[in-house]
């Protein structure tokens, strides 16, 4: 029994380790998270410096730099996704703001349901719903250019092709903004239920009237937390990879993330150096703009006018309006999930794709739902996926919680460092994290690990995309629990390891439950990493699709994405429950 | 079980530095006695506790449990090896838990057989009068319910000592003062050794055998509940424990069977003395409120008598609080209720020499 009592050092943690010879736990930890973030992180580096392939490095050089910055494409790319995500995001932040009001404050019709729709958009990857509008508004085939073209043509303007064209920077602004309001709806949701009603029934008494309330006093105590959003969205607008690249590929419109995929996937021959240099200046882009968001973070964190009281705000009764608001709130869902989703159906249920008529009507059938349930690979996709979903999800939960545990419960010394390590890979988007791992595992020594082209080294590229959500999730979970919870483990005779198994991780189920879920349905989304790191043997589900898609086999890639559709609409609802439960203990 | 404390230091790193949060504490615990830590917060009562119960390693000094060291420089066993039990302040009832499997918690630890477990754990319950809530899930109990099932999860796995930290803290007034009486009995029925933390003298003074008070981080003094009341030996023991008045003055007359007398702002007080306190030394008088004897004309024979102007009263039903002016000092006196003087009365207030309490002034 000298093992367990060995263990079992209080105040708490921080002897416990001291015990280990040298705080061995978060050594191991870190060092494990060092392995698997900084190392190939700084592989990406150092290729940026070598020319040649990373394994077979032909010598130093600066070359890498110089092509880079004398291209005009790469000027271009990083002038279009910085325009793309500015204008994107305040497109975002204008919706999802007007949402957040209307259902929060305001009397409109079914805002019960609204609230649990506004979720669903989350379980449409980005590349079906760039592929959904694609088959809408390309500018020949697109249904509704065909449409409009048929509106045009009698009042004197004939058309061949548009009037709009998706494969466009507009096209894109419209999808990147429309994409970004589920996430900042939830981050200002919340501030705009838990604002004290006195500050604005204050205003009312000084006499201002209902808008001058709004835009004086309203809105000014919530910005912090719509800043916050605001920056937050405009991060993921500029790690967005998926309709720049169903859309802005063949449109001939380059961002940053596309720009690497093409670099080091398409084109020929491959440049893996300039590919590094991409990734760099990228990760360097993202890391400035992270630092700006936890500045401001930090700094709404003292704004105290949102408090955690439980009260219901006034609701303001919007009259005339709230018929118009709800119909505003009925074309969000239509033009976010309803028309993508109606027009990948249509898609899946033709044998080759063609514009919905009553002649193709004929043609409606389940044959290329029954061709890929005969498909032989079929089996081993779905079972990649699933085993890959399950291993991403628990594994960085499991990491995330025992990290976040030394974090916040012990009195170690390199707790800040670890810290700061997981909350990193934030800065990072998982297209440079892919290429990173690329390029590490591609190259000795780890290339005689056999990682790559491995499940393995897909699950690496999620675990640490979403190591730095989960370990916040974690942190905030576990300062919930009390302390004297599991003290009072410890004096009933348990050990630290039986206590955190017994007590803590118990309590912390819904948040733990939320996260695995969270993670679950990001893997199942996620294009970026599975299809910078595919190979034959470690194709899943959203690889295959866009395979499909690329071959021009658009009907059988759409009723791959309707599958994929229906197996993520219950797990984004499972999540919400969590969600919910979550937020209710916090209470 | 007896506990022993000897040369007890802990010593805390905070932002302004390091702070001793307990120096050189010893005492002693009887078996079966109802040990009391009394002191304000931050007095290092709660980390004494927490040291006995393990949960704090102490930088100095030794604790035993019974023959055993649980505690030193070189030994340290971690709680789960302590043969103790321990109720929090914030209960720290497992919510995801239902009644039944906190209690048996403990239990299982100890892998206790199914059966004999659930018989000890409807034992333990029926001890606190929770039996009929055995399958309740946690979050459903009220406060009082859920302190009793934190000591029926103390006491089932039969501990030698007993830890509470201010259990009764968070509970409402009367349920306090019910509880405590029915905690005081539960624990003499059983005939357990408990250490009890608390910052209520009232609680301190109606549960226990024996209170140290404490203050800074060392036991100002050890001792029986009357005798803490009736004798403080410092000025801080008297002011913590009751309410008392004091009058600054100089022995001018060292002890004669007992009764000396001190020179005070307000006169010549014949008090009792002890043998120790010299003639010419300053000395604090402290009177309690309820020594006084107040009437508006005054008694030839009275040992002391201060005369004085009645500033305020407050009727609180069992008593009247009485604030009286006597000369530049406020003296408050405990009047019964019944008593008719009123605001600006003259009054004599009479007291006798052994209710006076004599402390030294320590320079």
């Amino acid at each position: 029994m000298n093992g367990t009592r060995t263990i079992a050092i209080p105040r708490f943690n921080a002897q416990i380790l001291r015990r280990f010879r040298g705080n061995f736990i978060p050594f191991a930890l870190t060092g494990f998270l060092l392995f698997l973030i900084i190392i190939p992180l700084a592989r990406l580096l150092i290729s940026s410096f070598q020319s040649g392939h990373p394994a077979i490095p032909e010598g130093w050089t600066l070359q890498n730099y110089v092509t880079a910055y004398s291209m005009p494409l790469f000027y271009q790319a990083l002038g279009t996704t910085i325009i793309i995500s500015a204008i994107g995001t305040l497109f975002t932040l204008a919706i999802a703001i007007l949402f957040a009001w209307l259902i929060e404050r305001t009397d409109m019709p079914l805002r019960n349901l609204a609230w649990a729709l506004i979720l669903i958009p989350m379980a449409i990857p980005g590349v079906l719903f760039a592929l959904g509008w694609a088959l809408l508004l390309a500018p020949k085939t697109g249904v509704l250019n065909i449409i409009l073209r048929s509106v045009f043509e009698p009042l004197g303007f004939p058309l061949t092709e548009g009037p709009l064209n998706i494969y466009s920077i507009g096209g894109l602004i419209f999808l990147d903004g429309l994409r970004g309001v589920t996430t900042v709806f939830l981050m200002v949701v919340g501030a705009f239920r838990m604002m004290d009603p006195t500050m604005e029934e204050a205003a009312r008494v000084a006499k201002a009237n209902g808008r001058a309330a709004f835009f004086q006093v309203t809105l000014p105590a919530l910005m912090p937390a719509v800043l916050s959003a605001a920056i937050y969205s405009f991060i993921s607008s500029m790690e967005s990879f998926e309709g720049p690249l169903a859309i802005g590929l063949p449109g001939g419109i380059f961002v940053l993330s596309t720009l690497i995929y093409f670099t080091t996937r398409l084109q020929a021959p491959l440049d893996y150096g300039l590919g590094a240099v991409f990734g760099v200046v990228y990760m360097i882009l993202m890391l400035v703009l992270l630092f700006g968001y936890r500045r401001i973070v930090r700094y709404s964190e003292r704004y105290s006018t949102i408090t955690g009281k439980g009260f219901r705000p006034r609701v303001i009764p919007i009259g005339k309006w709230r018929y118009p608001a709800l119909g505003m709130f009925v074309g969000y869902f239509i033009v976010t999930v309803g028309a993508p989703f109606v027009i990948l159906f249509w898609a899946s249920l033709l044998p080759s794709y063609r514009i919905p008529s009553y002649e193709a009507l004929s043609l409606v059938s389940l044959a290329n739902y029954l061709q890929i349930l005969a498909m032989p690979k079929l089996g081993s996709i779905v079972w990649n996926t699933l085993l890959l979903m399950v291993i991403a999800a628990t594994v960085t939960m499991l990491l995330a919680f025992f990290v976040s545990w030394v974090i916040v419960r012990t009195e170690l010394s390199g707790r800040g460092a670890l810290d700061a390590v997981t909350f990193f890979p934030h800065a990072v988007p998982g297209i440079v994290i892919a290429l990173a791992l690329m390029m590490a595992y591609l190259s000795p020594p780890l290339k005689y690990l056999g990682i790559y082209g491995t499940l393995w080294i897909l699950a690496m590229g999620f675990i640490v995309s979403y190591i730095a959500f989960a370990t916040r999730l974690m942190n905030s979970a576990i300062i919930q629990v009390q302390k004297e919870l599991e003290q009072a483990a410890y004096v009933c005779g348990a050990t630290p390891t039986r206590t955190l198994l017994a007590i803590t991780l118990p309590l912390l189920f819904p948040a733990f439950a939320a996260g695995w879920v969270w993670v679950a349905v990001h893997v199942l989304r996620g294009f970026s990493i599975p299809l910078m790191l595919s190979s034959k043997s470690n194709q899943v589900f959203a690889v295959s699709l866009w395979e499909f898609w690329d071959r021009g086999l658009i009907s059988t890639a759409s009723a791959l994405g309707v599958l994929l559709i229906a197996v993520l609409i219950p797990l984004t609802l499972i999540m919400r429950r969590f969600i919910l439960r979550v937020s209710a203990q916090e209470r | 079980m007896r506990v022993n404390v000897n040369g007890l230091g802990k010593t805390f790193q905070t932002m302004d530095g390091r702070v001793d949060a307990i120096q050189d504490l010893s005492f002693e615990v009887e078996p079966g006695q109802f040990y009391t830590l009394l002191g304000p917060s931050g007095c290092g009562k709660s980390t004494t506790l927490r040291c006995l119960a393990g949960l704090e390693r102490p930088d100095h000094g030794e604790i035993r449990i019974g023959d055993r060291v649980v505690s030193s420089p070189t030994i340290f066993l971690p709680p789960n090896e302590r043969p103790i039990g321990m109720v929090f302040q914030s209960y720290a009832i497992w919510p995801h838990m239902t009644v039944f499997n906190n209690v048996a918690f403990p239990l299982k630890q100890q892998k206790v057989r199914k059966n004999d477990r659930e018989r000890l754990v409807m034992e333990a319950l029926a001890l606190v009068q929770m039996k009929d809530l055995a399958h309740r899930p946690a979050p459903y109990l009220s406060g009082g319910q859920q302190q009793r099932v934190a000591l029926a999860r103390a006491l089932v796995s039969e501990p030698q000592v007993l830890l509470l930290d201010e259990p009764l803290s968070n509970l409402d007034a009367k349920l306090r003062e019910e509880l405590r009486l029915e905690i005081k009995e539960l624990l003499q029925r059983l005939n357990i050794t408990a250490v009890y933390v608390t910052h209520d003298q009232a609680e301190a003074l109606a549960m226990s055998d024996r209170v140290a008070v404490m203050f800074g981080g060392k036991i100002l003094q050890e001792a029986n509940p009357k005798e803490l009341y009736l004798k403080p030996n410092a000025k801080f023991v008297a002011q913590f424990i009751g309410q008392v008045n004091f009058f600054e003055g100089t022995v001018s007359e060292s002890s004669r069977n007992g009764i000396g007398v001190v020179k005070t702002a307000q006169g010549d007080f014949r008090c009792a003395l002890p043998g120790i306190i010299q003639s010419g030394a300053e000395a604090l008088v402290a009177i309690r409120p309820e020594s006084f004897l107040v009437s508006a004309e005054t008694r030839p024979d009275a040992a002391n008598v201060l005369q004085g102007r009645v500033e305020k009263s407050v009727f609180l039903g069992d008593f009247i609080d009485c604030q009286i002016r006597v000369g530049e000092q406020i003296v408050r006196a405990k009047l019964p209720p019944t008593s008719d003087l009123t605001l600006a009365d003259q009054v004599f207030l009479q007291f006798e020499p052994h209710a006076c309490i004599v402390l030294p002034v320590s320079a």
